[in-house]
């Protein structure tokens, strides 16, 4: 695998970026889910009679699952670090007080008799019986802890909060195993190293008391507990440091988001690019945020400052406008509605569209002399259609088209938008939902039915932004203004194509974009 | 001194319950509380502690209320030896005989001092011993501990409960020979609870027999043999005497 090799040559400064990144979610949560999980769990071990419900409502916790659990913290706490830590506390915790409750309740009550009638008080049995005998099942639950919380980080990148699944996630939408093994394999070695350390530290302790009785001579084994104890806490400290380093440089700083596809990413890359050659701005980038809902949530939260859209997308999605409209009336709506509920704008869009594209292999198309949408409806209780899972739920998705067209398959299947268009050409799916501008429509010589009935709004694709920044930052929206209308839809094409099928960056592609259009040496006007 | 008057415990789910009654035990003597199970006699230790308190009746030592004294403060200034575990397994000999000393917070080093004094003077050689953990001693080895805790208290009250209950006869014997040995030279205020006649018969200055939660008799071995105030004490100590006439072979 000699891609391999260059990947890692190419994302290697990139890969330690989000390993840190991974480091500090996991450390400082399970950190945290110590803490918090000791408290409850010797509480629980007192009051026996709560112990039920609060072990109910724990256990519950847990079996949110993952992106759930984001899905619910995302409108309470917004995008980024903390609600990723957060969630990852609570699926924590679980362990943790188990163990710390099995461990303290699995103690002889003659024993804790006994220590009553030596004379000690509550606290002084705690901590220097109960708590010692039930250290080693107490670390069993800590490193189960950790572990999940390496895992459960990969998806902290669906809200911003970065680390090793922002590969993952990248890697999927893009079609790149490659990008996901680098997202996966580390995580899956820092979850087995993590555990390993754990289980060191755990046994340097436990043997701790066996030579403490060595008359307190031999006192090496605690001493390499400690070190080994600091040497962890030292990583996440680091991890800590340099991530907070890295977010807090004292120039400006402007967030550039996407959603998880290979377009969104390409076009972020083109804003990012620019505002990085053209401004002395810092740009912090959030891409693969999971929807348009959590990105507009972003936005309104003052938590990203702009990110490509489609103008369509906004008009159905955000709203929830059903009537079809001409596309520059479209724009114009959209743009006015969007000032005077969001205090959000639009540029001028970048010169192509990306509607939803009815896909259909040539076979099928031949077999059926399809061409228009309307077509699909005598033979679709044959047909087994799938799209994005996003597409389902959208006022402009399925559940709309079916009726415009008066669909009814004999199956429908929710995958990811880059695994898409490989099931239609392998068969398992017969029609899809794609983008029209994915360069693999022409590359698995896929045909695309018209939409006849004009179901669907236009999607100009465009920028939206914070209003505040025309006041803020006036020269990254002059920037940002050279990029409207200079993307035509085979030149997005071709970018889309060079990142799904040949693997290369999006960065790259769009850093070569913008050299080949002569963007890096235009002078910016100023504002 | 410690005084009982007029002391009932009962419990709502529980058989050892305890009826009205007093005993006075004076400074330096050893009372064996004799009886089966469920007879209240390990009830009767646990009022002198506090670890239970009398629903009517007083408690008093050395004069005054138990309830006056620190809960805490005043089990740490009594020694108390258990029957099954009393050693803390996590902790080494010696840490298992400081336990009290250093909840107390007293000086380490003269109590350091002190607790290996005491393991030789239960028999354990302290170079052998005082870096062993519970789980690498035999029963009676433990029980020494125990005692040795106990004593390196500095308490002048012992409360000891069924302590040489689970021991083979030889080593008990050994323990029993070891503890007269050791009350000869201390003169401690020992309540001894046991279920075994001869162990009691053997130990104790006086002898108090204890059934269904009532005194039967209090007084001297050989008051209760030859003296018995009850049908229940003479049958108690007459079935031993008739089953070793018994093997005698009369």
């Amino acid at each position: 695998m000699g891609s391999a090799r260059n990947i890692l040559a190419e994302r290697g400064p990139e890969l330690i970026e989000k390993l840190l990144q991974h480091l500090f979610l996991t450390g400082v949560s399970t950190a945290i889910a110590v803490i918090i999980g000791l408290i409850i769990g010797v509480l629980l071990s007192r009051r026996p009679r709560i112990q039920g419900p609060v072990m109910a409502i724990i256990n519950a916790l847990q079996t949110i699952p993952s992106l759930a659990m984001l899905a619910i913290l995302l409108p309470l706490f917004g995008i980024g670090t903390l609600p990723a830590l957060i969630a990852l506390i609570l699926y924590g915790l679980l362990p943790i007080v188990r163990n710390t409750l099995t461990g303290i309740d699995g103690l002889p009550s003659e024993l804790l008799e006994a220590c009553e009638a030596l004379g000690f008080t509550n606290r002084q049995r705690l901590l220097q019986v109960e708590l010692p005998l039930a250290l080693p099942t107490i670390m069993a639950g800590v490193r189960t802890a950790a572990v999940i919380s390496v895992g459960v980080a990969t998806l902290a990148a669906f809200i911003g909060a970065g680390g090793l699944g922002d590969f993952i996630v990248r890697g999927l939408a893009v079609n790149s195993n490659s990008l996901v093994l680098l997202g996966a394999v580390p995580a899956a070695m820092l979850a087995l190293t993590l555990d390993r350390l754990l289980h060191l530290v755990e046994r340097r302790l436990i043997k701790r008391r066996r030579s403490a009785s060595q008359g307190g001579k031999n006192s090496s084994s605690p001493r390499r507990a400690a070190a080994l104890m600091a040497a962890l806490l030292t990583l996440v400290m680091i991890a800590s440091l340099l991530t907070w380093q890295m977010s807090s440089d004292p120039r400006s700083t402007i967030r550039v988001a996407s959603k998880n596809f290979t377009e969104q990413y390409i076009l972020a890359e083109l804003m990012a690019q620019m505002l990085e050659r053209h401004t002395d701005l810092v740009v912090e980038r959030k891409l693969s945020l999971g929807s348009v809902h959590v990105v507009h949530n972003a936005l309104l939260n003052n938590e990203v400052d702009l990110y490509p859209e489609y103008t369509g997308t906004a008009w159905r999605a955000i709203l929830g406008q059903q009537q079809t409209l001409d596309s520059a009336t479209t724009f114009e709506r959209v743009r006015q509605s969007y000032r005077d509920r969001f205090a959000l704008n639009w540029l001028a869009p970048f010169g192509y569209e990306n509607t939803y594209a009815i896909l259909v292999t040539a076979e099928l198309a031949r077999k059926h002399s399809l061409e228009n949408a309307s077509d699909l409806a005598s033979i679709s209780p044959e047909l087994v259609m799938g799209f994005p899972a996003e597409f389902y739920e959208r006022s402009d998705g399925f559940p709309a088209l079916r009726n415009a067209y008066g669909l009814d398959f004999a199956d429908t299947a929710e995958m990811d938008l880059g695994l898409l268009y490989r099931a239609l050409r392998e068969g398992r799916i017969d029609v899809a939902a794609g983008n029209s501008t994915d360069g693999r429509i022409a590359a698995f010589n896929l045909v695309m039915l018209k939409d006849d009935r004009g179901f669907f709004p236009p999607y100009d694709a465009a920028m939206v932004f914070r209003e505040a920044l025309t006041e803020t930052h006036p020269e990254a929206i002059e920037a940002l203004r050279e990029l409207t209308g200079r993307i035509d839809t085979d030149a997005i094409r071709e970018m889309n194509r060079r990142v799904d099928q040949q693997q290369q960056s999006a960065a790259s592609v769009a850093a070569d974009f913008l050299r080949q259009e002569g963007l890096l040496e235009i002078k910016i006007s100023p504002p | 001194m410690i005084k009982l008057d007029q002391v009932a415990k009962s419990y709502e789910h529980r058989y050892d319950a305890l009826a009205p009654l007093s005993l006075e035990i004076p400074t330096g003597e050893v009372l064996v509380l004799l009886g089966s199970s469920g007879s209240g006699k390990s009830t009767l230790l646990k009022l002198i502690n506090r670890l239970l308190e009398p629903d009517e009746g007083e408690v008093r030592l050395q004069g005054r209320l138990v309830q006056d004294y620190d809960a805490v403060t005043l089990r740490r200034s009594i020694g108390y030896v258990f029957q099954g575990i009393g050693l803390l397994p996590h902790l080494n000999v010696l840490d298992n005989v400081l336990t009290v000393p250093r909840l107390r917070g007293d000086e380490e080093k003269p109590a350091r001092g002190k607790a290996l004094d005491w393991l030789a003077r239960v028999q354990l050689d302290p170079d052998r011993y005082s870096n062993r953990f519970p789980d690498e001693l035999s029963g009676g080895q433990k029980q020494r501990v125990g005692v040795a805790r106990a004593l390196a208290t500095g308490a002048n009250l012992l409360l000891m409960d069924e302590p040489f209950g689970a021991l083979d006869a030889i080593t008990r014997d050994e323990l029993q020979s070891m503890l007269l040995q050791l009350q000869q030279e201390l003169e401690k205020t020992v309540v001894f609870v046991t279920h075994d006649l001869f162990e009691a018969v053997r130990l104790a200055d006086r002898i108090v027999v204890l059934h269904e939660g009532r005194i039967e008799q209090i007084g001297t071995a050989p008051e209760l043999i030859n003296r018995p105030a009850t049908s229940f004490v003479e049958q108690l100590f007459s079935k031993p005497l008739q089953a070793l006439d018994e093997l005698r072979g009369r």
